[in-house]
């Protein structure tokens, strides 16, 4: 009898752990299942805010494609027709000079939608095993120039350090001097005798794997309210400015898999941008390649 | 320098009048039309040294027109002009003969350089 009833006992507690081990089964598989759930709501929630930023991207490039084939007509016969009669007139008239600033003028008109064009053409990337510091050295000597006429100081502090990546160099030179002529502008605001100084510097994020790129200066700043427009297509805060140079800069890091973002107060701005590396296992024994 | 006989399809009368005013200053015959039963009469009627195209026009597409131009006179040299257009419309035309293209806005210095790579004529 005795023997029957620690047998049923025993089962009993072989029935109750079976069911406390059930227990935390099913709490680990629904709390992974949560997990899961939240992952995906969050990764839904990134791709409807993707979605919703290239909507607007995509009727913005519409528009502006549209816009750009009636505007490039009149253009074309006002600047046409101004650089034909500066060409033929004499210079001692008295129409030369408002002739000369009509010129300008509609060359700043036929330069910004050069450039808008270039912002919504669809551009064919060439990715290639990029050493991000050449594209850097490749961007500021194009600009030497222009930097000793503006007197500004520069200096650069590359980190020769690190992984390359999967890049397009060309599309990357014009973003690095698209950043380098945005600060060349914010300093030339600066009042006389200020500082004008600008640094370029590199470095390796070894937590993301990512090459980080600052270009900061020392200019004026941008104003908090607007820092966060400075990569919409159209937002200047310059007289001049198209608005279109940060947007296309913005677009063609994302393409790389890449970001940007810009900190600013009264001591000047800084542009970080952070390009993915290429993955160790992946980067071959080649010579690298010479960005052009 | 010669004269040369320059064919110019545009619908938008500005162009037109671009050319007339600019390159017929400097001596050239300038014809101007605007849509296809136009150039079709002008290139079965005249002899042309370089015909200038645009890319978009309302009635017919420009590649279409260049099509129809270069059955009729397979050796005429067509540039086409374009505001904005796509990547692909540049290809289909170039594969259809079109010597280049000409991107709006353009100015006198510009056609020059297209009739010197295209006919090898100074103008």
């Amino acid at each position: 009898m005795h023997a029957i009833f620690i047998a049923v006992d025993l089962i009993l507690v072989t029935v109750v752990v079976w069911f406390f081990i059930q227990n935390i089964r099913l709490n680990h598989a629904l709390k992974e299942k949560n997990l899961q759930l939240e992952a995906t709501i969050m990764e839904l929630k990134a791709a409807q805010v993707r979605l919703m930023e290239s909507g607007k991207k995509g009727a913005v490039a519409a528009l502006s494609a549209g816009l750009l084939h009636q505007i490039s007509q009149p253009i074309t016969a006002i600047h046409g027709f101004v650089r034909f009669m500066k060409k033929e007139m004499d210079i001692n008239s008295p129409f030369y000079k408002p002739v000369c600033v009509m010129d300008e003028q509609s060359f700043y008109i036929k330069d910004m939608l050069a450039n808008l064009m270039e912002l919504i053409r669809h551009r064919q990337i060439q990715k290639v095993q990029t050493n991000i510091n050449d594209v850097i050295y490749k961007s500021i000597n194009l600009l030497l120039d222009e930097l000793r006429i503006r007197r500004i100081g520069w200096d650069m502090q590359l980190d020769d350090q690190i992984p390359f990546i999967f890049g397009d160099p060309l599309h990357l030179q014009q973003v690095f001097m698209n950043l380098v002529v945005n600060a060349m502008e914010a300093l030339s605001e600066m009042p006389h005798g200020a500082p004008r100084t600008m640094l370029v510097s590199s470095k390796y994020e070894l937590d993301s794997h990512q090459a980080v790129v600052i270009f900061k200066d020392s200019g004026p700043g941008i104003a908090h309210e607007n820092q966060a427009k400075v990569f919409d297509p159209f937002f200047s805060t310059k007289p001049q400015g198209s608005g279109i140079g940060l947007a296309l800069c913005q677009d063609l890091v994302n393409e790389h898999g890449g970001t940007i973002r810009v900190d600013s107060d009264n001591e000047g701005t800084t542009f970080t941008v952070k390009l993915p590396c290429i993955r160790i296992e992946s980067v071959t024994q080649e010579v690298p390649h010479e960005a052009s | 320098m010669k004269h040369l006989n320059i064919l110019v399809v545009d619908d938008k009368k500005v162009i037109g009048d671009f050319f007339n005013l600019t390159m017929g200053y400097y001596g050239h015959h300038i014809t101007v039309v605007h849509d296809l039963p136009q150039t079709i009469e002008a290139v079965k009627t005249k002899e042309f040294d370089i015909a200038f195209m645009d890319m978009m026009m309302p009635d017919r597409d420009g590649v279409e027109i260049l099509k129809e131009v270069k059955a009729i006179n397979p050796g005429l040299a067509v540039v086409m002009m374009s505001g904005y257009s796509l990547d692909e419309k540049r290809k289909q035309a170039s594969l259809l003969g079109a010597v280049n293209c000409l991107k709006k806005p353009f100015e006198v210095d510009d056609i020059r350089r297209v009739v010197k790579e295209a006919i090898n004529q100074e103008i």
